[in-house]
């Protein structure tokens, strides 16, 4: 059910942009916009709602300081195999408690700007990187990828895994959810990879069949 | 002459083969008797009675077990083994024992900036504890 759904989505050759949405009102944008024209949601807006970036380290980071340490460590080993898997795409993982307004889908997009995961951060199509920002405040997570990712990861993809995370969560908690998540992704990503690999191919045949 | 040697010469073959014959028959005919014969000591014990057994042995525990018992046992474990050997892959392949990367295609083209975001336009899923997802609440509360 799954893969139809990944499936079933636009196609990541095609060219087509995925549908925008703001990540503040999730009003659906036309064209690229430098703010949203329904909420004015932008990056510096949002600079001001979260103040200073807050420290991070690259695979995992947890500010509200509730997950045990053997926990971290496990979700630190398979954010690394996840890296190994995946060379392109970092997935870090932030569980916060935002106290001073903001939702978790304003954070999430304003630490995979701001946040720098890595010593040399890359930047729009060259981004491939994924943040799963978790706020045990507002009892919400968001899941959201850099432009690299866009054409290849769906939201439904990214959708899914979040709901895997919801209901390992409500059954083991916030450390059972992040590890179902990760599963989650690298199951959806890996059959991703694999579509695109084997379209690219489709299309190279094609191009050298009418060449 | 020569005939008379024939003669004597093959009476002597004879003669030696016969002779032959009667030394190994005389040697196989008499044993050599044994240098020590035991001589135990008072009466000989009587040799001790098989016990009888306690549970009688019936016709059906002596039958062999049916074959198609046995074919099925070796099914049975077939699947079994063959189930572990599933998961086993399945765990090597996720745990990466193999080394296998993905990689997606870089696009040429370059993308647009959403939002002032430099390396992410706001593609994203969000999801509540409770279930509820946050899209879901959004179109609610603009029903609402």
């Amino acid at each position: 059910m799954r893969a139809r759904v990944i499936r079933g989505a636009a196609s990541p050759i095609q060219g087509e942009s995925p549908p925008m949405k703001c990540p503040s009102c999730a009003t659906p944008l036309d064209a690229p916009a430098p703010r949203c024209p329904h909420c004015k949601l932008s990056l510096h807006k949002l600079d001001s709602v979260f103040g200073m970036v807050p420290a991070h380290s690259r695979f995992f980071t947890d500010r509200s300081g509730t997950l045990a340490l053997d926990e971290i460590k496990r979700i630190r080993t398979q954010l690394r195999l996840f890296h190994q898997k995946f060379p392109q795409a970092l997935l870090s993982v932030v569980v916060t408690e935002l106290a001073g307004g903001g939702s978790a889908a304003e954070f999430a997009f304003w630490m995979a700007n701001r946040a720098r995961f890595t010593s040399a951060e890359k930047t729009r199509g060259d981004n491939f990187n994924l943040l799963l920002a978790i706020d045990l405040t507002g009892r919400a997570a968001a899941l959201t990828t850099g432009y690299g990712l866009e054409k290849h990861v769906p939201e439904e993809a990214l959708q899914n895994a979040l709901n895997e995370f919801a209901r390992a969560q409500r059954e083991h908690g916030v450390a059972a959810g992040i590890k179902a998540c990760i599963a989650s992704l690298v199951r959806q990503l890996r059959e991703l990879a694999d579509e695109t690999k084997g379209e690219e191919l489709q299309e190279a045949q094609t191009g050298s069949d009418s060449w | 002459m020569s005939l008379v040697l024939r003669t004597v010469t093959a009476l002597t073959a004879a003669l030696l083969l016969y002779g032959a014959v009667l030394e190994t028959r005389a040697q196989t005919a008499t044993p050599t008797p044994p240098i020590f014969v035991p001589r135990p000591f008072g009466a000989i014990p009587r040799p001790t009675p098989t016990p009888a057994r306690k549970f009688p042995i019936s016709e059906e525990q002596e039958r062999p077990i049916p074959k198609s018992w046995i074919i099925g046992g070796a099914i049975a474990a077939a699947i079994v083994i063959g189930g572990i050997l599933f998961g086993a892959a399945r765990a090597w392949r996720s745990s990466n024992l193999f080394g296998r990367a993905y990689r997606f295609p870089v696009s040429s083209e370059p993308a647009a900036v959403r939002f002032g975001g430099e390396k992410c336009g706001g593609h994203m899923a969000t999801v509540r504890f409770d279930g509820r997802s946050d899209r879901t609440r959004t179109s609610e509360s603009k029903d609402a």
